[in-house]
């Protein structure tokens, strides 16, 4: 296959700002949104909380209502004069909605036991279907959006709104829709901090991705949707989706990159690409030895030493399930404005890895920009984007 | 798009396979006896219930799982392991560090790769009803593009009382292996079924009062029932009263370019 689907919108929430144009323009100046966590833990640590909570669900959602709906309504928000005209242009039922997502309502079922633990009953207004199941929050989107297409969540840990992009390639070249508003979501919540905690990859200080002195991750919390069309005018286009699987460890990454790699090799495949034509990498890294190690391999030995290797982690934290289309966004903001973003907190770069890391913004043009996701069960999936008309 | 169904797997409490659902033989027990030993000690009862379907139908279609691509859908994933997990909490405040990796919607993707040394990729995903009918839509999708076969799985464990109390809902998980059209690759079964069709029907009902099913995953059945009595024609693959999807469901015979009908 290989088809370049032009990108018509896009949109983005986060600790770098309840604006597509507010976490942009934070990116662009390399201030970090990671702050305290809002969430009472036994430990601490940073996190990448949203600035203000997202507002409340409109009357007509609110038995949907959970603070990672909240999320995904409130991210939808700024795309949607653009999703309304292409719902004009192909009709609601040819466009198509997939989200990724690892948390879906987890929140509020958190919240919902510990009341049933405290006075032995379920809050009265709690459903596991509406408030918890990964079709909740779809059922409050889709709703939202008005598309009635095919809708589904992703769920593949913190590859998942990356595998959703290849779902919606997919989806388009097979012609099985004309549109696809895809994207992630996820929201903090005490299980996902206490996990991480618990495999001890949770940093208590701002992470530091790429830099010898990293000390784990930070958590964060966003919603970012793409829309993607079979045809139309844009500034960028998505050129190709590598996914493989690492077959290895389910939470820790192969150590020889192979996977990585052939995931990034097959995506330029299917961009009929050399790996020459890479003009940056938007590196998984999210602050971990082990994982800088395996895509450090993986880069150098696909692409070499040269090209500049970011990782945007030290804005947002990580954001699992959305993370995948948030630096999607930021990629292609890449080729849009010809900036690469300083990997903030890379510095004193870890050498050993052999990357380009820029600790200072890199005014340049992209034409081609690779973003890596990778995750839990050894998913991984490399998106490539190029310049669109 | 179209495919060819070269094997299927069904595993319900008490029945351990396709064949003892469609004839009514139950037995007792609820073990998951083809899934990998390794891991059926080491992982929950979704995981295991997925690796069951998934050794069932790769030995129906004679394609080894170690080179098949994986979709997986699951309505509410390891919903049985977060229970544990909130439990911990309430507990002691901290969570098991296994308990916690292997809590992620794709922990039976995840491990059905890691047991099979399988870098194809896997996919793992949600749709509420409709959970059959996207995983169905992402396996025609994957072959509509080249590739080699697909393993499509569809699987729920019963909904856990202390968050969902009052109702009931069996466990269930299938699976079907599906490959393109054209010929079969050496070694592999001749095509059971073809598939084809799958569709949307415009029911202003079904789109604006959906119905919240405890067992979207049960599904399935009727499209497991017509591959094995050999019936042909449209099925529903969601579920409810007002159905979203339906699937034709034709003889491999009667379809050009699906090779070698089974007798």
């Amino acid at each position: 296959m290989s088809a370049a689907f032009p990108v018509t919108a896009y949109a983005a929430i986060n600790a770098l700002g309840t604006t597509t144009r507010d976490v942009v323009a934070n990116l662009r100046e390399g201030r970090t949104g990671l702050g305290p966590c809002p969430l009472e833990l036994p430990f601490e640590t940073p996190a990448g909380a949203l600035p203000e909570p997202p507002p409340a669900l409109p009357p007509s959602l609110s038995a949907w209502d959970s603070r990672t709906t909240r999320l995904a309504v409130a991210g939808v928000d700024e795309i949607t004069p653009a999703l309304r005209r292409a719902i004009a242009r192909h009709g609601a039922d040819r466009v198509a909605l997939v989200v990724g997502t690892t948390t879906s309502g987890l929140g509020r079922t958190e919240d919902a036991y510990h009341e049933l633990k405290r006075t032995g009953a379920l809050p009265h207004d709690y459903s596991l279907h509406r408030q918890h199941s990964f079709g909740a929050m779809m059922e409050a989107l889709r709703r939202v959006a008005r598309i009635s297409g095919p809708c589904f969540a992703v769920s593949t840990a913190c590859s998942a709104s990356a595998k959703a992009v290849g779902c919606a390639q997919r989806l388009l070249a097979t012609g099985t829709a004309d549109a696809v508003l895809v994207g992630g979501v996820d929201a903090l919540s005490q299980t996902t901090l206490r996990g991480f905690h618990s495999l001890q990859i949770l940093s208590s200080v701002f992470c530091r991705p790429l830099s010898r002195e990293r000390r784990g991750i930070n958590i964060g919390e966003g919603a970012a949707y793409l829309l993607i069309e079979r045809e139309g005018d844009a500034t960028a286009r998505l050129l190709g989706v590598g996914e493989s699987s690492d077959a290895h460890h389910m939470s820790a990454p192969d150590p020889t990159g192979e996977g990585a790699r052939s995931a990034m090799a097959a995506a330029l495949a299917q961009a009929a690409l050399p790996p020459a034509a890479v003009d940056y990498v938007n590196a998984h890294s999210p602050g971990t030895r082990l994982n800088d190690l395996s895509e450090g391999l993986a880069i150098t030995g696909l692409l070499g030493g040269g090209v500049p290797v970011a990782s945007t982690k030290g804005y947002t934290g990580h954001l699992l399930g959305a993370g995948g289309a948030t630096e999607a966004i930021f990629a292609i903001v890449a080729i849009e404005q010809g900036w690469i973003p300083r990997s903030v907190g890379a510095e004193p770069v870890d050498v050993d890895l052999g990357l380009n890391v820029p600790t200072t913004r890199l005014d340049t043009p992209c034409r081609n920009v690779l973003s890596n996701s990778f995750a839990f069960g050894g998913s991984n999936v490399s998106l490539l984007f190029g310049k669109g008309n | 798009m179209r495919a060819r169904v070269l094997g299927m797997g069904l595993w319900m409490p008490g029945f351990p396979d396709a064949q003892s659902w469609l004839s009514g033989r139950g037995v007792a027990g609820v073990d998951t006896p083809n899934a990998q030993s390794k891991q059926r000690r080491r992982s929950s009862l979704l995981v295991n219930m997925v690796a069951d379907v998934a050794a069932q139908a790769s030995a129906d279609a004679g394609v080894p799982l170690s080179r098949l691509r994986v979709v997986v859908g699951s309505a509410f994933g390891e919903l049985t392991t977060l229970v544990e997990m909130l439990e911990e909490r309430e507990r002691d405040g901290l969570l098991s560090p296994l308990r916690f990796q292997n809590s992620v919607h794709n922990s039976a993707a995840g491990q059905l790769s890691i047991a099979n040394k399988n870098k194809a990729p896997a996919m793992s995903l949600a749709a509420g009803n409709d959970t059959v009918a996207m995983v169905l839509l992402e396996a025609m999708t994957l072959l509509a593009l080249g590739g080699d076969e697909v393993l499509a799985i569809v699987a729920d464990e019963s909904l856990p009382h202390s968050i969902h109390p009052g109702h009931l809902s069996p466990a269930i998980s299938a699976a079907l292996v599906l490959a393109a059209e054209g010929e079969s690759a050496p070694g592999a079964s001749p095509a059971l079924a073809v598939l084809e069709d799958l569709r949307q029907t415009p029911s202003p009902a079904a789109v604006e009062r959906p119905q919240e099913v405890d067992g979207p995953c049960l599904a399935v059945l009727p499209l497991i029932a017509a591959l094995g009595q050999g019936h042909n024609g449209q099925v529903n693959v969601s579920p409810g009263e007002d159905p979203r999807w339906s699937i034709v469901v034709r003889d491999a015979r009667m379809v050009r370019g699906a090779d070698g009908a089974r007798a």
